[in-house]
C-alpha cells in the first residue's frame, strides 16, 4: 500500500498530466472564489467558539458530545471533590495538609502569559551571544515551529536558549518585533512544530 | 488584529469558505473537518499578536487549517481508510457552469483522505515532504507514496491521461 515504491510515470504525457494535476491543486488552493458555502452550523460554531475566546479564557465552547461529556464528568466529580473537601475542612479546623488543588484558571484554556521567565537584561543579553537553540537546534524542526508561530522558515531568530517553563523544557526565541525599538519574546516548548507550537511566552521587551 | 475583539471573527468570515474547503478536503468527515477548523482558529486568534505580515494573512491562516486536520489525521491513525461517498459533500453549485476548480475538488473527495491531505498539504500549501512526515509521524517514502498515487488518480479522473493511464494508478 504505502510502501513508498511508486512505478514511475516515464512517458512525456504522464509526466505532463501529472503537471497539470499538480498546477490545478495550486490554482484550487488559492481559487477562494470557487470555494462551496460553508454549512451554517459550522460557520455559527466557529463564530461563537471566538466570541467565546474573545470574552475570556474560562467560557466553554460548543464542541462534539464526547466533549460535553467529558466536561459533565469533570464537573459532577469536581463538585464531589469540592463536597467531600468542604466536610474535612468543617471537620477538621487545622488547614488540611493537601494543596487548594487547581484552581479555575489552571484548568482554562489561556492565552500564553507575557511574563518573562527570566529578568529582561538576561533576555536582551541573548542578543550579543550566539543562540543556542536546544531541542530545535535543527533547523528543518525549527523552520516547522515558526511556521506554526506564523513566520516565514527565513525569519531571523536574533537570539536563543534553552530553559525550563514551569518544570517544562522550553526555548526562548527572540524575533524582529513590528514595533521599532521592540524585541518578540517567544518561548515555546522543545517539541515545537507547525501543526503544535506549544506557545508559553509572546511578549516584547525593549532594545538596549 | 490581535487588539480587536471583532476582528478576528472578521477575518474568520472573509475566509471561511477557503479554510472549510481546505479543513473538508484534508478531514475524515464533515465533523472532523468541523472540530479542526475550529481549533485552528482559535489557535490563530491566540497566536495573532505574533503574526508579522510578511505573510499573507489568508495563506497563514491556509496553514493553521492544514496543520490542524494533518494533527487530528496523525491522532486518530488507526480509523479505517475510507474515499468519500457521492453525495457526502456538495461541492460548488450545480449549475452548468462547472469550472475546473469544481471539477478538481469533486475528484480529490474521491480519494481516500490520507491522500487527500498528502497531496493537499505538498502541491496546494507548499509543504515538503519531511515536513509532512514528521507532522504525521510516517515514512517520508509513505508521504511520497501517497501523493504519487493522488496525483496519477486525480490525472486519470480528470481524463489528463491517455489510454496509458492505468499505467501509473495503483499497483
Amino acid at each position: 500500500m504505502d510502501d513508498g515504491h511508486e512505478p514511475e510515470p516515464t512517458t512525456p504525457e504522464h509526466l505532463a498530466a501529472l503537471d497539470q494535476v499538480r498546477r490545478d491543486l495550486a490554482d484550487l488552493g488559492t481559487d477562494a472564489a470557487s470555494a462551496p458555502d460553508v454549512p451554517a452550523s459550522v460557520t455559527a460554531r466557529v463564530g461563537a467558539a471566538l466570541r467565546a475566546e474573545s470574552r475570556g479564557p474560562a467560557h466553554s465552547l460548543q464542541r462534539t458530545p464526547r466533549w460535553q461529556l467529558i466536561a459533565l464528568v469533570a464537573g459532577v466529580g469536581a463538585a464531589l471533590v469540592g463536597a467531600v473537601v468542604g466536610a474535612l475542612m468543617l471537620a477538621h479546623k487545622p488547614a488540611p495538609p493537601w494543596s487548594a488543588g487547581p484552581t479555575a484558571e489552571s484548568i482554562t484554556v489561556s492565552r500564553p502569559p507575557t511574563e518573562l521567565p527570566l529578568p529582561t537584561p538576561q533576555v536582551v543579553g541573548l542578543l550579543s551571544q550566539n543562540p543556542d537553540y536546544g531541542p530545535l537546534a535543527d533547523p528543518e524542526r525549527r523552520a516547522s515551529c515558526l511556521s506554526g508561530l506564523g513566520y516565514s522558515a527565513t525569519t531571523p531568530v536574533l537570539g536563543a536558549r534553552p530553559l525550563d517553563m514551569d518544570g517544562r523544557p522550553a526555548v526562548l526565541m527572540l524575533l524582529p518585533a513590528d514595533t521599532p525599538g521592540k524585541i518578540l519574546v517567544l518561548v515555546v516548548e522543545q517539541d515545537c512544530n507547525a501543526a503544535h507550537t506549544g506557545l508559553l511566552v509572546n511578549t516584547l521587551v525593549t532594545r538596549p | 488584529m490581535g487588539g480587536d475583539r471583532y476582528a478576528f471573527e472578521e477575518l474568520f468570515y472573509r475566509h471561511h469558505r477557503q479554510l472549510y474547503r481546505l479543513a473538508r478536503i484534508s478531514s475524515r468527515d464533515a465533523e472532523d473537518a468541523a472540530d479542526a477548523l475550529q481549533d485552528a482558529m482559535l489557535k490563530a486568534h491566540r497566536s495573532a499578536p505574533s503574526f508579522r505580515h510578511d505573510s499573507a494573512v489568508s495563506s497563514w491562516l491556509y496553514r493553521i487549517v492544514v496543520n490542524a486536520c494533518l494533527d487530528r489525521l496523525r491522532r486518530n491513525k488507526t480509523h479505517p481508510t475510507t474515499a468519500l461517498e457521492d453525495d457526502a459533500y456538495r461541492i460548488g453549485d450545480p449549475t452548468p457552469r462547472v469550472d475546473t476548480a469544481i471539477v478538481v475538488e469533486r475528484a480529490l473527495m474521491r480519494l481516500p483522505v490520507e491522500q487527500r491531505a498528502a497531496v493537499v498539504a505538498v502541491d496546494m500549501q507548499g509543504y515538503s515532504v519531511v515536513e509532512i512526515a514528521r507532522m504525521l509521524g510516517i515514512p517520508e517514502g509513505t508521504v511520497k507514496s501517497r501523493c504519487s498515487r493522488a496525483r496519477a488518480k486525480l490525472a486519470e479522473a480528470l481524463e489528463y491521461l491517455n489510454a496509458g493511464a492505468e499505467h501509473i494508478g495503483e499497483p
